[in-house]
């Protein structure tokens, strides 16, 4: 797939707005109350590991569940072992797992982390930091663009919360990001959270940071919570959506305009009625600051 | 930016991860010399020291882990309590860190594990108990066939029936132990103070694992049972099962007994299809 047409791909995703509005994150503790109750959330995003079989072949009762879920709702695949910048190679049965399990639930897009989870064949199951190196550069955006040829539909790399910064870094985070995904003629899906929580972690304004990122390379956003660790911030996706985060979403929505969000909380997950509280909330920002007109095609 | 001479992508890397799954700490990682360059390429701010910044790492990886075994091995965790689970854990890692993208892969070789360690010397089933919520989360993640209907056995000519063979779900497993430790599992949801009380007794155990539309149930078999399920399983005919029965002297088992299984076998999600060869 060349870029001119990989471009096409992800504008025609924009335009086409297969996914919506704010969804939430589908975790199994929901599962009954989702498929039985059918609750009005636009769409819903899954961890994309837990999908694809203990070996990636099998999903047993975890896809059934997703597929059933599927019948009713949109669904968004999110990784969290692509190991895009590890000095490994890539997985390709990995990804040709990905690819099926992105087939059969017809993923409008997929979305992994700018990160490295391992090397040498280990996975360490966390969101490792880069440094943001021209080497590094190179090697993520022409992985992101070969992702993107090999699953077939728009891929998009998420920024990481972040404790570690590198002092060979050649360039911010942001300059990082946006670079690869104009490169990989990829997507960038922007966690507002975690914007905040590396800006608080390593002492950058946050508002610059939203504001170097190309507003035509945002597919998603995402919300979540985060716990305070001593004098560091820790993504733990088990609060509510901070205040700051608030504000700093709306500053995103103003610069972005109406891209789909999504609501993230995976420990200590309470009733499915407060991540439905946070998510009006984001439709109640989206919705003042967007105004109606861009908001018609929202639940 | 500061612009240094960056350390090779791979040794970066390769460093950082021996750090972080260091069960030591961090300290005790950066006394090794091979690792000590990297705190230099760390930045640091006045209030967060690059030892602490790498502490958050370390201190997630272990977790993270613990965690996921603890909800993939529940009854394991709750009868060992959180000390000695997080203990053996530490222990399981340092021997089989993750190679797996699925987080819940890492549990497969911790039966084993436990089989060596301490802790099954001192609390025999402790093997037992972890190979039987292995093979449940195994069964959780086969795929199943769709249910046999009854009805349509009705219209099967009875002269057909000794000929019969079942195909089984993909997610039946047996497993034989030595450990009554499915009673500890089926209770689970008991208290944990009624839990502990709850004695695990040494007694071979021959169990069926199936998955059903909710979740997976675990079943402990009777000798006849046993025997005649895994014949089937096997490729016997229905009729060549009769025989066998019928033959054995060990065997008390009536015709209508059969009947009886093979009801509960398709109601159960056992047996999924009929062939007839």
């Amino acid at each position: 797939m060349n870029q001119d047409r990989i471009k096409t791909k992800a504008q025609a995703f924009r335009d086409k707005k297969i996914v919506c509005g704010v969804g939430v994150g589908l975790r199994s503790v929901h599962y009954d109350h989702v498929l039985s109750r059918r609750p009005a959330v636009p769409w819903f995003e899954v961890i994309s590991e837990n999908y694809m079989g203990l070996r990636g072949d099998q999903g047993g009762r975890p896809l059934e569940i997703l597929e059933e879920a599927r019948r009713n709702y949109p669904i968004v695949l999110h990784g969290v072992s692509l190991n895009i910048g590890s000095a490994d190679p890539l997985d390709k049965n990995y990804l040709n797992a990905l690819k099926r399990l992105a087939n059969r639930i017809d993923s409008p897009h997929v979305t992994d982390h700018l990160c490295w989870t391992g090397v040498k064949g280990q996975n360490l199951h966390d969101l490792l930091p880069l440094p943001y190196t021209a080497e590094g550069l190179n090697l993520i955006s022409s992985r992101a663009a070969q992702i993107q040829d090999i699953l077939g539909r728009p891929f998009a790399l998420e920024n990481p919360s972040t404790y570690l910064a590198f002092r060979h870094s050649q360039m911010p985070e942001w300059e990082f990001l946006a670079e690869t995904a104009r490169q990989a003629g990829c997507g960038i899906l922007l966690d507002i959270n975690n914007v905040y929580v590396s800006a608080k972690n390593h002492g950058f304004d946050p508002v610059e940071y939203l504001r170097n990122i190309p507003a035509d390379r945002v597919i998603q956003m995402h919300l979540a919570g985060y716990s305070h660790c001593g004098n560091l911030l820790i993504d733990t996706h088990d609060h509510p959506v901070s205040d700051p985060v608030w504000e700093l979403y709306g500053e995103a929505v103003r610069l972005f305009g109406d891209v789909p969000t999504l609501i993230e909380w995976d420990d200590k997950i309470p009733p499915f009625g407060v991540l439905e509280k946070e998510a009006a909330r984001a439709e109640k920002i989206r919705r003042k600051i967007l105004g109606k007109r861009d908001c018609a095609a929202l639940v | 930016m500061a612009s240094e001479i960056a350390p090779p992508w791979s040794k970066l890397q390769e460093s950082l991860q021996k750090i972080l799954t260091d069960s030591g700490g961090v300290n005790n990682a950066l006394s090794n010399p091979s690792v000590q360059f990297l705190p230099h390429f760390l930045a640091e701010t006045s209030t967060v020291s690059a030892r602490e910044r790498l502490g958050v790492y370390c201190d997630a990886y272990f977790l993270r882990i613990l965690e996921s075994l603890g909800s993939d091995f529940p009854t394991l965790k709750e009868f060992l309590g959180d000390k000695n689970f997080r203990h053996l854990i530490a222990d399981y890692l340092k021997d089989h860190p993750s190679r797996f993208k699925n987080i819940s892969l890492i549990g497969e070789r911790l039966p084993k594990f436990v089989s060596r360690h301490p802790l099954n010397r001192k609390f025999g089933f402790l093997s037992d108990l972890s190979r039987l919520e292995w093979e449940v989360l195994s069964c959780l993640y086969r795929d199943r066939l769709s249910p046999l209907n009854l009805e349509s056995l009705r219209q099967i000519p009875e002269k057909s029936w000794p000929k019969a063979r079942f195909i089984f779900d993909p997610s039946v497993r047996f497993i034989e132990l030595d450990w009554d430790v499915d009673r500890l599992w089926n209770e689970r949801m008991l208290a944990r103070a009624k839990k502990r009380s709850l004695k695990i007794k040494k007694s071979e155990r021959s169990l069926l694992i199936v998955r059903d539309h909710q979740w997976v149930q675990v079943r402990a078999l009777g000798l006849e049972e046993s025997t005649a399920l895994k014949r089937l399983h096997g490729g016997a005919s229905l009729g060549n099962l009769c025989d066998f029965l019928e033959n054995s002297r060990k065997f008390q088992v009536k015709p209508g007994d059969i009947q009886v299984w093979i009801h509960d076998w398709i109601s159960s999600g056992v047996l999924k299809r009929l062939v007839f060869p």
